[in-house]
């Protein structure tokens, strides 16, 4: 069981407020998509949650303690976190680089236990990249980056998993991979939190939905009866259609007025 | 698990064997030649004779200072590399060697050191710091080429600054000897150089290659190296003070000597699968060989007066700058 | 003498027609002289009355630069420019050969009456080149006066010079090593010393402590300009090995003084004999 509460966090830049006032509480097993136009808040609010930003005022609390008095160490262990675009700076070996997902686990001094192989391999395995394991990180295509940034992610074994965009720039064969990744993940019991643009994608896979716009949250609550063509209106400032549910879920839009 | 390379093995004995190889050269060359034969009946005799002095006074202190500040350039280059994901960064280029020598000579022409021995590597030190500072102010956040625009722009002022603070030194020599800070020299370093620069060497060497995690992490950009428990303050903070105290304090006996941090992590990393943290120590071994290598070659090749250290790096190093300038043209956005 | 001769030639050929015409007895001799070089200051110092100089270079002004710097603190100083030759309007100017070639010409093009001194290597030539500039100045008695003088103690130098001489390597301050036919040289040979650097073969070439040391000198030499003037190379005289080897046979020489080629160099190579004599007596250090 693990819980992640956010309390009126408050993000301010200068006069301007990033995040006003959001809160979220969330338990594993779930798939949310975060929503909400550029500049909406939505990576700041992942970088909150993440522990990785301190807010101006309010609270991330992962099982009831304090991400900012949390070890380093220990909050690493629980939770992961991916960025927009990431990107390997070095030509390290794939496998070298999903092992690096295990720098928080790794002893004081001498390198990599052996005893870290089996979780790297069964990670690999997970994320269809066996074969490419020494194959330098650079060369790898969009898709299958993104793939070995997420293995990287899960080697760890953390409850929560915070992604930013884990779909953008993958071809659409691609991307039905990576989300179905994300709701499996869920499935097995990990809670996961993404920010996705693609509404019909994020309709068809996450269970709960909260929209985020001018650094708020809109609308928080389950997929099926909570993404509307109002909230999206709300939201983005476009008309759109919402036919079908579940796996049949599509969004359409339509010119702006 | 394929935990290390396999031909890696292979390339540090060669690398080991290469510096004991011209460890003992260096011994043996010099402006009289000594032949091994001559020094071990030296070493036989009860009093020691001149040849064998003037090895263990002069060309021993001297190999090993070549070592130290070899290594503490190759060390410092590759932290600095890694830090910055910056192919370019090393610390002649970033500025430090240029504001350390200021540093020394500012303590040395101006009596500091005459009185206090530590004044020199401690002025060198400060040096490296400011000029560091003023390159991370400058070019951060501007992409590769800004970081090394910025130091380009540091390491001018701070020769200018040399050239001002020789001029206004009391002695009327001082001017001549602008070409040896700018250029590097170990001609006629003794036991005392070694001691002054040991400590300094050592704690920024060890600060430096505490620096190897972090550097992995920061393999994934800056956000996930912090998710994954990375201090990103402190591990600037050590490769930039750790740079400071190793480098700075070898500038202050040698003057700046450039392109051994550039070229030294680069010739290792293809060997260690491109890690940065794996790339450190190697890169030390491999600074503290190119730098005996290239005294050693000063010392073969008189053409008039004394050919200093940093022609021979630039000679190398340039090339190589010139080649990496192109290979990062070719592969940027 | 061929050496003496060819100077000569070489101060009479480059100097300006009017500088000639000062040779000629009628002439009346220049009483407004004017100096842009270290070397010129000192032979006008050693020649001529304060009242008939102009002005010497900042130079003198240094103890260190100049046997006569208590005399130079009395009178105006220039700092080697055309702009102050004008604005001085001396009757003549004596410069350097090596004074900066542009300044020159720009005399010579304003015809200022110039005198082109050349400098001098070894002690006839100090003769020849004082001589030649007494005559220009008109006091070529006080010249043999003092060249006398200079004569008398090198010739007690010479009687009393330790046999065989005494080996000295030398350093300039600036890390170079005076070679043979310096002034330096000549100043050493006068005291009682040889040159182990000139003996070599070398030209003022840079030597490194290990050649120096091999050469097995009985004294070490450092070239000193101010005592409190730290510099790269002063601290060489420090070297572990040099203070071993030699604890007691490290002397330091007036650098700057060596340099000019004035009488005042006969009381330098008395002094330097004294040094010499000091460091010898003591034993050396373990070799």
């Amino acid at each position: 069981m693990t819980e992640i509460v956010a309390k009126s966090i408050v993000v301010r830049r200068g006069a301007r407020f990033l995040l006003d006032g959001v809160s979220l509480s969330a338990k594993n097993g779930e798939f949310i998509a975060l929503i909400g136009a550029n500049g909406a808040g939505k990576s700041t609010f992942l970088s909150v949650l993440s522990g990785l930003l301190s807010p101006n005022s309010g609270t991330v609390e992962i099982d009831g303690l304090n991400v900012s008095q949390m070890p380093v160490t220990k909050l690493a262990r629980v939770r992961a976190y991916l960025p927009q675009n990431p990107r390997c700076e070095w030509p390290i070996s794939v496998e070298r680089l999903v092992a690096l997902g295990l720098t928080p686990n790794l002893p004081v001094f001498n390198g990599m236990p052996e005893s870290f192989a089996p979780a790297i391999e069964r990670v690999l395995t997970q994320c269809d990249l066996l074969h490419r394991r020494d194959q330098p990180a650079t060369t790898l295509s969009g898709g299958e980056l993104g793939r070995a940034m997420l293995a990287r992610a899960l080697v760890g074994g953390p409850d929560i998993l915070i992604v930013d965009e884990p779909i953008s720039g993958l071809d659409p064969r691609h991307a039905f991979d990576a989300i179905r990744r994300l709701r499996d993940l869920a499935r097995e019991g990990k809670l996961v939190i993404a920010a996705i643009h693609d509404l019909t994608l994020a309709a068809r896979y996450a269970g709960r939905i909260i929209a985020l716009a001018g650094g708020q949250i809109k609308a928080d609550g389950d997929m099926g009866s909570t993404l509307t063509a109002d909230l999206i209106h709300d939201v983005f400032d476009v008309n759109a259609r919402v036919t079908g549910r579940s796996a049949d879920a599509a969004v359409d839009f339509f010119e702006p007025d | 698990m394929t935990v290390a390379p396999r031909p890696a093995h292979h390339l540090f004995a060669l690398i080991a064997i290469l510096l004991v190889a011209l460890f003992a050269i260096s011994l043996l060359i010099g402006a009289v030649w000594l032949s091994p034969v001559e020094l071990i009946h030296e070493v036989l005799e009860k009093q020691p004779q001149l040849g064998l002095l003037i090895v263990t006074e002069l060309r021993l202190p001297r190999t090993i200072l070549a070592c130290l500040v070899g290594a503490a350039l190759g060390l410092s280059g590759a932290a600095l590399q890694g830090l910055t994901r910056n192919p370019l960064a090393e610390p002649g280029l970033l500025g430090v060697t240029a504001g350390a020598a200021l540093g020394a000579v500012i303590a040395i022409y101006f009596g500091m050191a005459t009185q206090y021995v530590i004044a020199a590597p401690f002025m060198g030190l400060i040096g490296g710091l400011l000029a560091s500072a003023l390159t991370f102010a400058l070019g951060s956040g501007g992409g590769a080429i800004a970081l090394v625009l910025a130091g380009a722009a540091v390491s001018s002022l701070a020769a200018a600054c040399i050239s001002v603070a020789l001029n206004l030194a009391p002695n009327p020599y001082a001017a001549y000897e602008i070409m040896t800070w700018l250029m590097g020299s170990l001609a006629d370093r003794s036991w005392t150089h070694v001691w002054m620069v040991l400590p300094f060497v050592v704690a920024g060497g060890a600060m430096l290659v505490a620096t190897g995690r972090g550097l992995d992490g920061l393999s994934l950009g800056e956000m996930q190296a912090q998710s994954l428990g990375t201090d990103l303050g402190r591990l600037r903070i050590s490769c930039i003070l750790g740079t400071a105290l190793a480098v700075g304090a070898a500038t202050s006996v040698t003057g700046a000597i450039g392109f051994i941090g550039l070229v030294a992590p680069h010739l290792v990393r293809p060997f260690v699968g491109h890690q940065p943290s794996r790339v450190l120590l190697p890169a030390a071994v491999v600074g503290a060989l190119l730098l005996l290598a290239a005294d050693i070659a000063t010392r073969l090749l008189h053409f008039g007066p004394e050919m200093k250290l940093g022609v021979l790096t630039s000679l190398i190093g340039t090339p190589f700058f010139f080649w990496l300038v192109v290979k990062i043209k070719r592969t940027a956005p | 003498m061929r050496h003496v001769a060819l100077f000569l030639a070489g101060v009479f050929l480059v100097s300006d027609a009017a500088a000639s015409d000062l040779r000629s007895p009628q002439h009346v001799s220049p009483q407004h002289v004017m100096s842009l070089n270290m070397c010129t200051d000192a032979l006008l110092l050693e020649l001529l009355p304060p009242s008939r100089i102009a002005s010497v270079t900042y130079l003198s002004r240094r103890s260190n630069n100049s046997f006569y710097w208590p005399r130079a603190s009395h009178l105006a100083i220039n700092y080697g420019t055309a702009e102050e030759v004008l604005a001085e309007k001396p009757d003549l100017v004596l410069a350097g050969t090596s004074t900066t070639p542009a300044t020159r010409a720009l005399l010579r093009r304003l015809h200022i009456p110039m005198l082109e001194v050349p400098p001098a290597s070894n002690f006839n030539e100090i003769r020849a080149i004082t001589r030649s500039v007494a005559r220009a100045l008109g006091v070529s008695d006080k010249a043999e006066e003092i060249l006398r003088k200079m004569d008398i103690t090198l010739a007690e130098l010479s009687e009393t010079a330790p046999r065989p001489p005494i080996r000295v390597a030398a350093w300039g301050e600036g890390g170079e090593v005076p070679g043979k036919d310096s002034l330096f040289d000549s100043v050493l040979a006068a005291a009682g010393g040889i040159n182990v650097a000139a003996s070599s073969g070398s030209h003022d070439g840079s030597f490194d402590m290990e050649q120096l040391l091999m050469a097995r000198p009985q004294v070490l030499a450092y070239g000193r300009t101010e005592a409190d003037a730290p510099a790269l190379h002063t601290s060489d005289s420090d070297n572990p090995l040099v203070v071993r080897l030699y604890p007691h046979q490290r002397i330091t020489y007036p650098e700057t003084l060596y340099s000019c080629g004035t009488a005042g160099l006969g009381e330098a190579a008395k002094s330097l004999r004294a040094s010499l004599a000091a460091a010898v007596a003591v034993p050396a250090g373990k070799s």
